[in-house]
């Protein structure tokens, strides 16, 4: 499928932002809140989070069902596997299928639990100074980036694949003056809003950035 | 296969089984301390559902573990 890319310079400063959170005001949920009530460490006096982002829903819940499509099929591989060793034994396959059973129930359980909260703990923050990411590769490894606004370089956005089309999400990628160079969202609902926002809020601090060395 | 050999069998699959259920507990251990971990650096306002999905993730692997093991014993 044809990859389209949209890279742009900020819109008139504040003003397109402020009406693109209007507009995603009315389109909250759990992928998407504005003005969230969420505080984190280090964070500023004056400081307020504009955006939580996490990626859509849809990949949560299609990785969940190839979880339990994966540990059924499991289960009757492993199953069928045994019973072959068992019966070639003449041992009693009815305990080995129940325990087998528990384990298969307990496993599914715990991966389903851990694709959640790898989904609910992978996210990006915007704040009125800086943006953040929080990325859970494992629950053993995990990394948080975070950006000021003034060092935002650009925001590239791509929509890749038959699947984003459809569902009209797409990837932010920000380019940073920083260490970590390029911060990437994945699956991201109403990308452009988001990227519109980010480029305005970067604009509106470089340029109080400006006034304030001007005046000093 | 005589007896002893099949017995033998029996109890490295009943090994290997709470071997499974062991890692699970390990890996449900770490997912409640990742999410201690993200508690400390962020305040959400979701906090309380999602500590009891993750404790009861934590407390149905220790069921698993000894549930296995009491099957281990039993057969």
């Amino acid at each position: 499928m044809g990859q389209q890319s949209n890279s742009t310079s900020a819109s008139p400063v504040g003003f397109s932002a402020l009406q693109a959170l209007r507009s995603l005001k009315s389109k909250q949920n759990a992928c998407l809140r504005v003005l969230p009530d969420v505080h984190f460490n280090g964070m500023e006096q004056n400081e307020k989070v504009v955006l939580l982002i996490r990626s859509n829903k849809l990949f949560l819940v299609i990785k969940m069902i190839l979880t339990v499509i994966t540990a059924i099929m499991a289960y009757f591989l492993f199953g069928y596997a045994l019973s072959l060793l068992y019966r070639s034994m003449g041992l009693s396959v009815s305990m080995m299928y129940l325990k087998l059973l528990i384990i298969t129930i307990g496993g599914t359980l715990f991966m389903l639990v851990t694709d959640f909260i790898r989904w609910y703990f992978n996210l990006f923050l915007i704040s009125t100074n800086r943006i953040l990411d929080l990325d859970l590769y494992t629950m053993a490894a995990a990394s948080w980036t975070t950006a000021r606004l003034e060092n935002i370089e650009d925001v590239e956005v791509k929509n890749k694949g038959f699947i984003q089309m459809l569902l009209g999400v797409g990837d932010v990628y920000i380019q940073t003056a920083g260490k970590e160079a390029k911060i990437e969202l994945r699956n991201i609902n109403y990308p452009l809003e988001i990227q519109d926002i980010i480029m305005d809020f970067s604009e509106m601090r470089k340029q109080q950035s400006k006034f304030r060395v001007a005046t000093q | 296969m005589n007896q002893v050999g099949a017995g033998i069998v029996a109890n490295i699959v009943d090994f290997l089984f709470i071997v499974v259920s062991v890692l699970y507990l390990g890996g449900s251990v770490m997912t409640y301390l990742r999410y201690q971990n993200v508690k400390k650096t962020f305040n959400f306002k979701e906090k309380n559902i999602i500590e009891q999905v993750v404790l009861m993730n934590l407390i149905l692997s220790v069921v698993v573990v000894v549930l296995e093991v009491i099957l281990a014993l039993v057969s």
